[in-house]
């Protein structure tokens, strides 16, 4: 039976009979998400429409559906009037992104397609319209590169090597250089944007029967005949000036569940550079301090988030020229000790008032046993069964000693001394040569504090945003004392960890049984179960694990 | 760099103070290599801002000198006065600026130099990995050079970094790897650091998140 393609996309804002959210199964779980922050959250989201799963299930059985070019054109054309730009437009060209998504989070599965609508025509338009012809070139030459190596097929090893150049001259070879090496390869990069629009959607298809994907959904369980949505998506620009960025963000600690925004900033880039790990990310406080107003807006729709999917959620955004987008968000996968803090959390926080049966629903009886496994585990090793608090690994080895405040202090004292300050600037080194560890409360991975700790050998956490560093005590953010002057802490420089006490204590744990250390480090579980001693009486069976969001 | 001949006793107070500034904490060796000043003339100079409370000698677990919160005042009206007699505030602040531009890239740079891509501490022992960080040292030191000699045309004593960096950076190159990053040796980051501090404390300023840390 021939499917009508055009019945099944759908814009971003369509007024769907229910909320988009419970859509998954038609949208996907990104194309719900979009559709959800747009007409329900009202988030700034860049527009879209969604080619929903019906569509590529349509493809797998009988190939390309014959009514589907029509009906992307008519999107696309509805997507180019609410803009005002279009697609191929040499004066000023709609870009838009083309992304896979799968009712069930498949992360770096499926094929992604930005920066789509570039050709030789549109590169010097949108040089002329963004007044930056490196930020044009550079898109174009990333555009060439993805489309290539994901919807071509063209190898990565075949492409040109090595960093991109930065100028405009450069970049207008590295792009010359490209096409011959694609050529070279027997493929070609469609300069019609309608055929590089139906190849990316037509590469999302395929990508689902590759090889990686069916391992990873058996490794997850997951149904090979889902199939999978394609969000065709207004492109915003991360790359396009200092003012302009891309990042992602739980709403909390995804490893310790701990309340605070958790996630990485990469300034003048896009998301393919976060994934793709290839830079070296900035903290949120690097980004409040660069976009005060953009990371303001952040922390206001990240709690907004929250309360609307009563979870803990994962944010992708980009800022372009100092304006916040909100790319996608989705509820975040957590580990199994955060998951019971989280289920706990949640149930407590007024905001969100999950009630007990709802918090322990969110949790199987496999998650409990991994958590409860885990906190015992990490309380025999010797450690709490949290950090105390986490920042960025920036120099390796685990270390303990008495704190010091002040550079002179450390030059001062007897035995070993972790130093811990705001950040370290030259005047500090006398301390910090001295030191056997360095804590830092801001700064990423090449602050002053790291470059100079990697320099010494001596190991160092930077960046524990949670930490405020006082003359006498440090404290959290609420003002609560942590410890102070001449306590013992130990930091972990490979794993961004801090505990109180020294490493080598047992943590107490040697007359302990098992259930009083899960009693001892992870009281929310006998919350949740309703007993006090920790010992599981209320075990129900749940199909949903709370690390494979809905 | 003030010339040795002209050096008065004023400039050799700016010059020592400068010094410990920049550095943050020093030996006297040191701090006559940093000024050019004769070691005897830097004993004095340290001793007479001793005796005036403007800087102290720390001994024990590590030793060397340092400012007092005085000592920075002093050192920070000095060089007021300095900017406004060279007339220097607006190619200080087109050096500040264009510096700034590069120390994202260097920082990343030193960041690729001490550890390897994977996260683990480069252990220095693939020479080609060393060399294409070396390599991309080059367009980075070229600019910072360039832009240290042209503001020794008015502050003479910026005269010192490009020696300082071409330096660093020979030694680097001859095979010496401490000569990157290791703090307090004179190394390329060693002076970087210098540089960054006293670009901000001849403008007066204090360093803020948009200077990095």
């Amino acid at each position: 039976m021939s499917v009508r393609a055009a019945e099944h996309l759908f814009a971003f804002d369509h007024p769907h009979a229910v909320a988009p959210r419970e859509l998954t199964g038609l949208l996907g779980g990104k194309g719900a998400g979009l559709a959800e922050m747009t007409s329900v959250l009202g988030l700034p989201v860049p527009p879209g429409f969604t080619v929903g799963l019906p569509v590529c299930l349509a493809y797998r059985r009988d190939g390309w559906p014959a009514d589907l070019d029509d009906a992307l054109a008519a999107h696309v054309a509805a997507l180019e009037t609410r803009i005002g730009r279009r697609l191929g437009d040499p004066a000023d060209p709609l870009l838009v992104a083309v992304r896979s998504g799968a009712p069930r989070s498949m992360p770096g599965m499926l094929d992604t397609v930005l920066n789509l609508g570039l050709t030789d025509a549109t590169v010097d338009g949108l040089a002329a319209v963004s007044g930056d012809a490196v930020f044009a070139w550079d898109s174009y030459r990333r555009f060439l590169t993805m489309y290539a190596t994901t919807v071509l097929g063209v190898p990565q090893d075949a492409l040109p090597a090595g960093a991109a150049p930065t100028d405009e001259a450069g970049l207008r070879a590295r792009v010359a250089d490209l096409k011959a090496r694609i050529a070279a390869a027997g493929a070609e990069v469609p300069q019609d944007p309608a055929r590089q629009l139906r190849g990316a959607v037509e590469a999302v298809f395929r990508s689902w029967d590759s090889p990686r994907a069916r391992a990873y959904r058996a490794h997850e369980g997951i149904d090979d005949d889902l199939g999978t949505a394609v969000n065709v998506q207004a492109m915003v620009f991360g790359n396009r000036d200092d003012r302009s960025g891309t990042g992602v963000v739980f709403t909390r600690d995804p490893a310790t569940g701990e309340n605070r925004a958790y996630g990485d900033f990469l300034p003048r880039a896009q998301g393919e550079d976060v994934v793709a790990g290839t830079a070296r990310t900035l903290t949120l406080a690097d980004m409040a301090a660069r976009l005060p107003e953009a990371h303001r807006e952040l922390s206001e729709r990240l709690g907004a988030l929250e309360r609307h999917y009563r979870d803990m959620c994962d944010v992708e955004f980009t800022v372009e020229s100092g304006t916040l987008f909100i790319l996608q968000t989705r509820v975040g996968k957590r580990g199994a000790v955060a998951a019971v803090r989280l289920a706990a959390e949640l149930a407590a926080d007024p905001s969100i008032a999950l009630t007990r049966d709802e918090a322990r629903a969110r949790l199987d009886d496999a998650t409990i046993d991994r958590a409860r496994a885990e906190v015992v585990a990490a309380a025999r090793r010797g450690a709490a069964a949290g950090a105390l608090v986490r920042g960025l690994g920036a120099s390796p080895g685990r270390v303990s000693g008495a704190v010091v405040l002040d550079a002179d202090a450390a030059a001062d004292a007897e035995g070993p001394v972790v130093l811990v300050r705001p950040e370290t600037n030259p005047e500090d080194v006398h301390g910090m040569a001295v030191s056997v560890g360095i804590l830092t409360s801001t700064g990423g991975l090449v602050s002053h504090a790291a470059v100079v700790a990697r320099g010494w050998g001596i190991p160092a956490v930077v960046g524990a945003q949670e930490l405020v560093v006082g003359p006498a005590d440090v404290r959290t953010r609420e003002g609560e004392v942590l410890f102070a002057t001449g306590d013992t802490i130990t930091i972990d420089g490979t794993t961004g960890e801090v505990w109180l006490g020294a490493a080598t204590d047992d943590g107490g744990t040697a007359g302990l049984t098992d259930d009083e250390i899960v009693a001892r480090d992870l009281p929310a579980l006998a919350v949740l179960l309703g007993d006090v001693s920790g010992q599981p009486v209320a075990r129900t069976s749940s199909s949903m694990s709370s690390a494979n969001p809905t | 760099m003030t010339t040795h001949d002209t050096t008065t006793a004023t400039d050799a107070r700016l010059l020592v103070l400068h010094a410990l500034r920049l550095t943050g904490f020093a030996g006297a060796d040191r701090v006559a290599t940093a000024t050019g000043l004769d070691e005897a003339t830097v004993a004095d100079t340290l001793a007479a801002a001793a005796a005036d409370g403007r800087a102290v000698e720390r001994a024990g677990r590590i030793s060397g000198w340092m400012l007092t919160e005085q000592g920075r005042a002093t050192h920070a009206a000095l060089l007021a006065d300095e900017l406004t007699r060279h007339d220097a505030r607006v190619a200080v602040e087109t050096a500040d600026a264009a510096f700034l531009q590069l120390n994202e890239p260097f920082k990343a740079l030193c960041a690729r130099w001490q550890l390897r891509p994977d996260g683990s501490v480069n252990d220095h022992a693939d020479p080609a990995y060393d060399d294409a960080v070396v390599a991309d040292l080059g367009p980075v030191h070229a600019q910072v050079v360039a832009i240290t000699g042209r503001l020794a045309q008015v502050l003479a004593r910026f005269g010192r970094y490009p020696r300082a960096f071409a330096a660093a950076r020979d030694r680097l190159v001859a095979g010496d790897r401490t000569a990157f990053a290791k703090p307090l040796s004179d190394s390329y980051h060693d002076a970087w650091m210098e540089l960054h501090q006293d670009l901000l404390s001849t403008l007066g300023r204090e360093r803020s998140a948009a200077d990095g840390h």
